[in-house]
C-alpha cells in the first residue's frame, strides 16, 4: 500500500518531525488568520489589545502580557492594556530607551531577556560597589509595570511600515523558553495589531477633532446671539469710561483725541501761543486758617468759575497747580494769531469780573479776607504737545515763553493783567492798556517791556462794573457790586447832582 | 593564611576549577565545594572523577591551577596557584560537599528549575580531592574591585 | 556544529564558565553572562572591560567554555578559537541593546560601554559526561 512504503522508506523519526512541524504551520496560519480577523472587526484602541492579549494567552500560554502605545511627543510609552496582572496598570509610563521595553521602543528590535533576577541581581551588586568606591553619580532606579520577579520577558516591536506604533511585552515567572518560532509568529501578530491600532487611534483622533469642530461650532452661535447684547454693554462701558476720562483733560484736547485729530503719542510743535498765568494771592493763608472741606469747596468753586470762562472763551486750561491756572490759546485749535491773544485777554478780564461776585459771595460764607489774583499773558512760540513716556502722556506746552507768561503774572499787581509787548502788540486795538515797567526775564536777553490792561476797547459797561473817574473837582468810586445800601448811593448822587452848576445852555447861532 | 573573606565563598559557593596544557589549550571542571589548610595555604577542590580528566591532565602537565568559585549574590574570587596532588575526601569533606549540594538544588528548585535538571549538575557526589598551593587571590565580584589583587600572606 | 538543541543554552538565561591561559601558560577562570550564538559554526563573546579573559585571549586564542541549557540543566563544553572582532553589525547591536536594558533599569546606563563583539569559532562541542 502506497502509505506503508512512503513509512519504510522515510525513517520514522523523520517522518514524526515532519508533521510536527506541519501540524505547527497550519496551526500558526489559523492563529494568525483568527488574530487579524478579530482584531479587525472593531476601532475601539481597547478592545483591540485586549482581544490580543487573549489570544495571546490561549495560542501560546502567555499568562502575563501587556500592549502599550507610543507617545512620540512624550517619547515615551503608555501601558494600553494588560492581561494577567493584579494591577492593571494602566496608563504608567515607560521612556523610550528604559528597560527591556524602553530599549525595544529605542532599537525597534525584538528583545528576548532571561535570567532576568540574576541579571537585574548582578547590576545591583556592580551599582552599590560603583557607589561605594567611586563618586560617580548614578540615575535613579527605576520601577517598570510588569511582574516584580519577572525571570524571562520577550518585548516585541509593534510596526507599522517604518513607524514604530507601540510594544507588545510578555513576560513569565519561571525560567521559560520562548523560541525562535515562536518569535517569528509573535512578531507577525505584533505587527497586525500594529496596523490595527494604528487605525483605530487615527479613527480616535477624527472623532476628537469632530467633537472639537462641533464644540467650536456650538460656541460660534452661541457668540452670534449674544453678540449684539455684548457690543451694546461694551460700548454702554466705555462711554462711563470716556466721560471719566474726559474730566481730566481740556475739552479741546479731549474733543481731539476722540475725533482722531490729535494722534496720542509723544508728539510737539513749536507754535505761537497766547499764554496765560493765573495765581490767588492770600490763598496760602486761607489753608491755614479754614477747615480742609471748605477750603476743598472754596477752591473748587473758584477753579470751576475760572475753567468755564476759559472754556467759553475758547482756551485749552494746561492745568491747575493748587490754585495757579495755566490757559493757552492757539493748539489745539487756533483761531488766528490775534484772535488768540484778544481772546486770551477777554477772558481774562471777565475772570477778573467773575472773581469780584466770588468775593461777595464767600464772604457771606465767612471768609473775610477777600481773595486776590495776579495775572500775566504773554505771545511767543512754545512747545506744544504730548510729553512723556509712551505710557503716560501729558498734553502741555514748555519754553520760554511759558516762563515769561509765568514772569508777567509774579510782576503784575493785585487784581490786574500784565501783559508783554508782543501781545500788547497784537490787542491794542481790542485792549486799551497803559505801559508798565521793563522787567528782566531768564532765558530772554533783553528786558520786556510790559503793558497793564485796562479795559477792552468794546467793552459794554456792564452794570455791574466798577465806575472809578478822576477829574479835577471829582473823584468817583463807585462798585455796584459791593455797594451795600444802593438807596444811600442813589440820594448821595442825587445831593452830589445838586451842587452841580445847571447844564450850560450854548449860544446858538440864530439863522 | 587565606583570607577571612573568601572562606564563606569557598564553602558554598560553586566553583569551576581549570588548567592549561603545555600548547596553550585550556580545561575545566565543577567543583562541588572546597576545603581549606590554613596552615599550608592550600585548598583541595571537591571534583568529579569522571568530569575532571582533562583539567587534572593539563594540571599534572604543566602545575598551574585557576580557581573561580561564586555565591549567588555574585560574591566571587579567583585563586592561583600551583597543583600540588590529587587524594581522596574524608568524611567531613563528603558531608561539607552534600551540604552545599542541597543547598545548590534548593537555590535553582526556587529559581523554577526543575529537579531532574538540577540533579544534573550537583546530582552526583564528588569523588575526588585536588589540591593545590594558593599564591595569588583576585576578587571577582562584578563591580569596579573586580579584578584586583587581594593581598595575602 | 551547533544545533537547535543548544539554542537555549545560548540564551544567557544561566551563566557560562570560561578558562583562557596567558602565553605563559597561566590559566585564568571566570563566569560571563552569555555566549552568544552567531551560527553554526560560530559564538560570540561581548567584550566591556578589558580584563585578564581578554587579555589573555589578545595573547592566545584558545578558550574552553561551558554553557547551560535553563530548562534542562544539560551543560555543553566549547573548544573555542578566537577569530574576529566586530564592532559595527548586527550582533553588536544586539548585544548593546541587552546591555542597555539591563544597565537602564538599574539606574547604570552609560556605565557599562560595549567595546566590541568578539566572535570565535568553535573547534569542538561536547556534551557533558560525555
Amino acid at each position: 500500500m502506497p502509505n506503508d512504503a512512503f513509512a519504510s522508506a522515510v525513517d520514522q523519526t523523520q517522518f514524526d518531525g515532519l508533521t510536527k512541524r506541519l501540524e505547527r504551520k497550519t496551526k500558526e496560519v489559523e492563529i494568525i488568520q483568527q488574530v487579524s480577523s478579530q482584531i479587525n472587526t472593531t476601532l475601539d484602541l481597547e478592545k483591540i489589545a485586549k482581544t490580543m492579549l487573549n489570544l495571546m494567552d490561549e495560542f501560546f500560554g502567555f499568562q502575563y502580557a501587556m500592549i502599550l502605545l507610543l507617545d512620540e511627543e512624550d517619547e515615551a510609552l503608555s501601558v494600553l492594556a494588560t492581561h494577567g496582572y493584579e494591577d492593571d496598570g494602566l496608563g504608567a509610563k515607560v521612556k523610550v530607551g528604559m528597560g527591556v521595553i524602553g530599549m525595544v521602543a529605542k532599537r525597534r528590535k525584538l528583545m528576548r531577556m532571561a535570567n532576568l533576577g540574576q541579571q537585574r541581581a548582578y547590576m545591583q551588586t556592580i551599582r552599590q560597589q560603583v557607589t561605594k568606591t567611586t563618586d560617580t553619580e548614578l540615575e535613579d532606579e527605576v520601577s517598570l509595570p510588569g511582574l516584580a520577579d519577572v525571570e524571562s520577558q520577550v518585548a516585541i516591536p509593534m510596526m507599522l511600515e517604518d513607524e514604530l506604533v507601540g510594544v507588545f511585552s510578555v513576560e513569565s515567572l519561571g525560567v521559560n523558553i520562548f523560541d525562535k518560532g515562536d518569535e517569528l509568529l509573535i512578531g507577525i501578530l505584533a505587527n497586525q495589531a500594529a496596523i490595527a491600532l494604528q487605525h483605530a487611534r487615527l479613527f480616535q483622533r477624527e472623532q476628537q477633532r469632530l467633537e472639537e469642530l462641533n464644540e467650536a461650532h456650538r460656541e460660534l452661535a452661541d457668540l452670534n446671539a449674544n453678540l449684539e447684547q455684548k457690543v451694546e454693554e461694551r460700548t454702554a462701558e466705555l462711554l462711563e469710561l470716556s466721560a471719566k476720562l474726559a474730566k481730566y483733560f481740556s475739552p479741546q484736547v479731549y474733543d481731539s483725541i476722540f475725533s482722531g485729530k490729535l494722534d496720542v503719542t509723544i508728539q510737539t510743535q513749536r507754535k505761537s501761543l497766547t499764554v496765560f498765568f493765573s495765581d490767588l494771592q492770600g490763598f496760602t493763608e486761607l489753608t491755614e486758617r479754614l477747615e480742609p472741606e471748605v477750603l476743598t469747596e472754596l477752591l473748587t468753586h473758584y477753579l470751576t468759575e475760572m475753567s468755564e470762562v476759559a472754556i467759553r472763551w475758547g482756551g485749552t486750561i494746561d492745568k491747575f497747580i493748587g490754585d495757579a491756572i495755566l490757559v493757552f490759546f492757539g493748539d489745539p485749535v487756533s483761531k488766528g494769531n490775534r484772535e488768540d491773544a484778544v481772546a486770551c485777554v477777554s477772558m481774562a478780564v471777565e475772570m477778573l469780573e467773575r472773581l469780584e461776585s466770588l468775593r461777595s459771595f464767600w464772604r457771606e460764607r465767612g471768609v473775610a479776607r477777600p481773595l486776590n489774583v495776579r495775572i500775566g499773558i504773554h505771545t511767543g512760540v512754545c512747545t506744544v504737545g504730548n510729553f512723556g513716556s509712551e505710557d503716560r502722556l501729558d498734553y502741555t506746552v514748555i519754553g520760554n515763553g511759558v516762563n515769561l507768561a509765568s514772569r508777567l503774572e509774579s510782576n503784575s499787581d493785585l487784581n490786574q493783567i500784565l501783559i508783554s509787548e508782543d501781545t500788547y502788540l497784537l490787542v491794542k486795538q481790542h485792549v486799551r492798556c497803559e505801559q508798565g515797567e521793563a522787567i528782566s526775564v531768564k532765558g530772554v536777553s533783553h528786558p520786556v517791556q510790559t503793558y497793564k490792561v485796562i479795559e477792552l476797547v468794546n467793552a459794554s459797561p456792564r452794570k455791574d462794573t466798577k465806575l472809578e473817574e478822576d477829574i479835577p473837582g471829582l473823584s468817583l468810586a463807585l462798585d455796584p457790586f459791593s455797594l451795600e445800601d444802593h438807596d444811600a448811593a442813589r440820594q448821595l448822587l442825587s445831593a452830589a447832582l445838586k451842587r452841580l452848576k445847571p447844564k450850560e445852555k450854548k449860544s446858538r447861532d440864530k439863522k | 593564611m587565606i583570607p577571612e573573606q573568601t572562606l564563606e565563598a569557598l564553602a558554598n559557593g560553586f566553583g569551576h576549577l581549570g588548567s592549561a596544557s603545555a600548547d596553550l589549550k585550556t580545561a575545566h571542571t565543577d567543583i562541588l565545594s572546597a576545603s581549606v589548610d590554613q596552615e599550608n595555604d592550600t585548598v583541595t577542590c571537591f571534583a568529579l572523577s569522571f568530569l575532571a580528566g582533562p583539567t587534572l591532565d593539563n594540571m599534572k602537565a604543566t602545575g598551574r591551577v585557576s580557581y573561580f568559585f561564586g555565591l549567588m549574590s555574585h560574591e566571587a574570587y579567583q585563586f592561583k596557584g600551583q597543583f600540588i596532588e590529587t587524594r581522596e575526601l574524608t568524611e567531613s569533606e563528603l558531608a561539607q560537599s552534600e551540604q552545599f549540594c542541597k543547598a545548590i538544588a534548593e537555590i535553582l528548585g526556587s529559581m523554577g528549575i526543575a529537579p531532574e535538571a538540577t540533579m544534573k549538575l550537583v546530582g552526583t557526589a564528588p569523588d575526588l580531592g585536588i589540591t593545590f598551593k594558593v599564591e595569588n587571590i583576585f576578587n571577582q565580584t562584578p563591580g569596579p574591585e573586580a579584578g584586583q589583587e587581594l593581598p595575602f600572606n | 556544529m551547533i544545533t537547535e538543541e543548544h539554542l537555549p543554552a545560548l540564551q544567557g538565561m544561566f551563566p557560562s564558565w570560561i578558562t583562557t591561559c596567558s602565553a605563559a601558560g597561566e590559566p585564568n577562570t571566570t563566569v560571563i553572562s552569555q555566549v552568544w550564538y552567531v551560527d553554526e559554526e560560530h559564538v560570540a563573546l561581548s567584550f566591556q572591560f578589558f580584563n585578564k579573559t581578554k587579555k589573555n585571549l589578545v595573547e592566545n586564542p584558545n578558550a574552553f567554555a561551558t554553557i547551560v541549557n535553563p530548562g534542562t540543566m544539560a551543560m555543553y563544553n566549547l573548544d573555542l578559537e578566537f577569530d574576529h572582532s566586530e564592532t559595527d553589525s548586527e550582533l553588536f547591536d544586539d548585544m548593546d541593546m541587552k546591555l542597555e536594558a539591563i544597565a537602564s533599569m538599574s539606574g547604570m546606563s552609560g556605565i557599562f560601554n560595549l567595546k566590541a563583539a568578539d566572535v570565535y569559532k568553535v573547534k569542538s562541542l561536547k556534551a557533558l559526561g560525555s
